[in-house]
């Protein structure tokens, strides 16, 4: 409500700052597991007398290094201008939060780069004891910087007790970050195996390249035995909503999860059963593939505990629209667009509906949905009645639980549903829709029916899901024209029946013919 | 200057007084613009004297590039990683918080 909104046409914000945050992720894990492992594998150089392991660190110092000090640089600024562009709010609030956990991140950040800068440049120029010093400074460091961030970021899906205490702390150390900071080592210690992995295969063929190739493959068991004890801790943590979204309440969420899953369990097959088993057998191709793959799963991985976070941008204080969650019922009295610093207009009116609905849109929807892109919402109103959108709007956190409430009063969750419905301009009201089928045909159930699909089919099937024959069982025309009058008092969740009288007569007669037909036979219509 | 579009005061506290955060915001902010400044001007010195040095086959301007070109990508990897603060407390810890006084070590205060 603070700040002007930055529309991003079709990408919509959210994936902006996915499509920057991913990289990231994926590279800063990958460069904090290669510190870590560029001071362990010339250590066992050093101390077993193995100077291919000395010199297969030495040869990916630079690639280290560059990603760190480039790409992980350059991308961790790129998220702090896309999250402040995005969620100035919730940027605002973290950093107001947690202003000197991001100062306790940067001096770490200094360590890392100047260690890694000393590391790099001093091969072979400083004696071998400080060297392993420096080493094991870059990689202390590194790891350090996700020891601190990484409170920040779960702290934002489970805050804890934080949302009474407000504490540093507390909010710091918040359920889910042990499990969390255990996950993230274990894949960075993965992440660092597959690039190894990568640099072994390209290796001449014969006993370094073998040796190499299962050595690289050793830093994916402790993802392979950590990961599923320390995944079901985190998922044990969250919130009981997220939760039921992994286990199959957001569909999206669940595949995101599978794939997770899954796509982890091929890498660490392929580890063991190919890399370590059959060194010999790993060739480039290979092992970029399963780099790739590497890739893919933190892509799904990040994506979906972003999106387990929904209706919050932080669980339990802030909604994704950037409403604070104890200002909802103010803002349903005295509506969204006067509490908006930069709205066009400050009331909803009939006159100026659709202009007042555009930017309650912008202020209410537009964190996550875009119109005619990534979650657009021309497509997601497709169909719906300009009557059905307001009742969708009214109990749009119960019946989409990863919603939040509509934050508008009535006026403007009406203009609002004026500007949806108005989206797609040739679906036909409700009302026509029935008037057009009564010229059609005289039959009773047939025009009966031709209601059902414009008032009911929405949300119900005939016979399959929500099946509308087990509802009306035993039925008569009388008792359903009776409960078409009080839909919403038999289900909160159903919006009221607003048809004609004669169409809801017909409409009666329908259900009150399928309730008592068998399904074979009634099936058919 | 029209009020109504300065933003309300973020209802957490900050966690210092206001002049510690603008002490820090001024004290990070010279600390990036040093490296930067051997970067910008580094880098055009460098390429001059490159440019220069090579036309005229002065081998002593071109070592002094070269030399130069050397310290770029270490005062490039310190430009960025101390301009980090910039983005958190010089942007969002002052501006709007002049006229915000309140603030607990502890963390949010009263809200």
């Amino acid at each position: 409500m603070n700040y002007p909104f930055w529309d991003v046409p079709l990408l919509g914000g959210g994936l902006v700052i996915a499509l920057i945050a991913i990289p990231h992720v994926f590279v800063s894990h990958f460069a904090i597991g290669g510190g870590i492992f560029l001071a362990w594998t010339e250590r066992i150089g050093i101390r077993k007398g193995k100077p291919e392991y000395i010199a297969f660190a030495k040869r990916n110092t630079l690639f280290f290094v560059l990603m760190t000090l480039v790409f992980g640089a350059v991308t961790g600024v790129g998220i702090w201008f896309s999250i402040g562009l995005v969620h100035p709010d919730a940027t605002s609030a973290l950093i107001h939060n947690f202003v000197f956990g991001w100062a306790m991140e940067w001096v770490l950040f200094l360590v890392e780069i100047a260690a890694a800068l000393l590391y790099y440049y001093g091969w072979d120029r400083v004696d071998q004891k400080t060297h392993q010093f420096i080493g094991w400074a870059y990689a202390g460091a590194a790891w350090g910087s996700l020891v601190v961030i990484n409170g920040i970021l779960a702290f934002m899906l489970t805050p804890g007790r934080w949302v009474e205490t407000g504490g540093f702390w507390t909010g710091f150390f918040n359920p889910s970050y042990f499990p969390s900071v255990l996950i993230r080592t274990c894949v960075c210690l993965a992440l660092a195996g597959l690039y190894a992995l990568l640099m072994a295969s390209r290796e001449p063929a014969g006993e370094t390249h073998d040796k190499l190739v299962r050595y690289a493959s050793t830093w994916l068991l402790p993802a392979f035995i950590g990961l599923p004890i320390f995944a079901a801790w985190f998922v044990f943590t969250l919130p009981s909503l997220a939760q039921d979204m992994f286990m199959g309440r957001a569909v999206v969420l669940t595949i995101f999860a599978a794939l997770s899953l899954g796509i982890s369990a091929i890498i660490f097959a392929f580890a063991y059963l190919i890399a370590y088993r059959n060194p010999q057998s790993v060739s480039t191709p290979v092992a970029l593939l399963f780099l790739v793959l590497g890739l893919a799963v933190t892509g799904v991985t990040e994506f979906g505990r972003e999106a387990a976070r929904k209706p919050y941008i932080i669980y339990d204080y802030m909604y994704s629209n950037a409403v604070l969650k104890r200002d909802v019922a103010r803002l349903q009295q005295e509506g969204v667009l006067r509490n908006a610093k930069w709205a066009l207009v400050s009331k909803a009116t009939p006159q100026n509906a659709l202009i007042a609905g555009r930017e309650i849109f912008t202020l209410a929807c537009a964190h996550c949905h875009t119109v005619d892109g990534y979650n657009g919402v021309r497509l997601l109103v497709k169909g719906w009645p300009e009557p059905f959108i307001e009742h969708q709007l009214t109990y749009l956190d119960q019946l989409k639980g990863f919603m939040p409430p509509f934050v508008g009063n009535p006026e403007e969750r009406r203009a609002l549903a004026k500007w949806l419905a108005s989206l797609n301009p040739s679906a036909l009201p409700a009302r026509t829709a029935a008037a057009a089928t009564d010229s059609l045909s005289a039959d009773p159930l047939a025009r009966g029916e031709a209601a059902y699909s414009v008032h009911c089919a929405n949300c119900h099937t005939i016979d399959g899901r929500n099946a509308i024959r087990q509802h009306v069982k035993g039925w008569t025309q009388s008792i359903a024209y009776e409960r078409l009058g009080r839909l919403e008092s038999l289900r909160g969740y159903m919006p009221p029946y607003e048809g004609p009288e004669a169409e809801r007569q017909a409409l009666a007669a329908w259900l009150a013919s399928i309730g008592n037909d068998a399904p074979a036979a009634g099936g058919a219509r | 200057m029209n009020e109504a579009i300065i933003p309300s005061i973020d209802p957490i506290a900050l966690p210092a007084p206001v002049w510690l955060m603008q002490f820090l915001s001024g004290l990070t902010f010279v600390f990036h613009v040093i490296p930067m400044n051997v970067v910008l001007g580094g880098g055009v010195v460098a390429l001059v004297l490159a440019v220069r040095g090579t036309r005229g086959s002065q081998d002593l301007y071109v070592r002094l590039a070269g030399r130069m070109a050397s310290v770029l990508p270490v005062a490039i990897a310190m430009t960025i990683t101390l301009g980090v603060p910039l983005c958190y407390s010089f942007r969002r810890c002052t501006a709007p918080c002049f006229t915000h006084r309140r603030f607990s070590w502890r963390g949010r205060g009263s809200v």
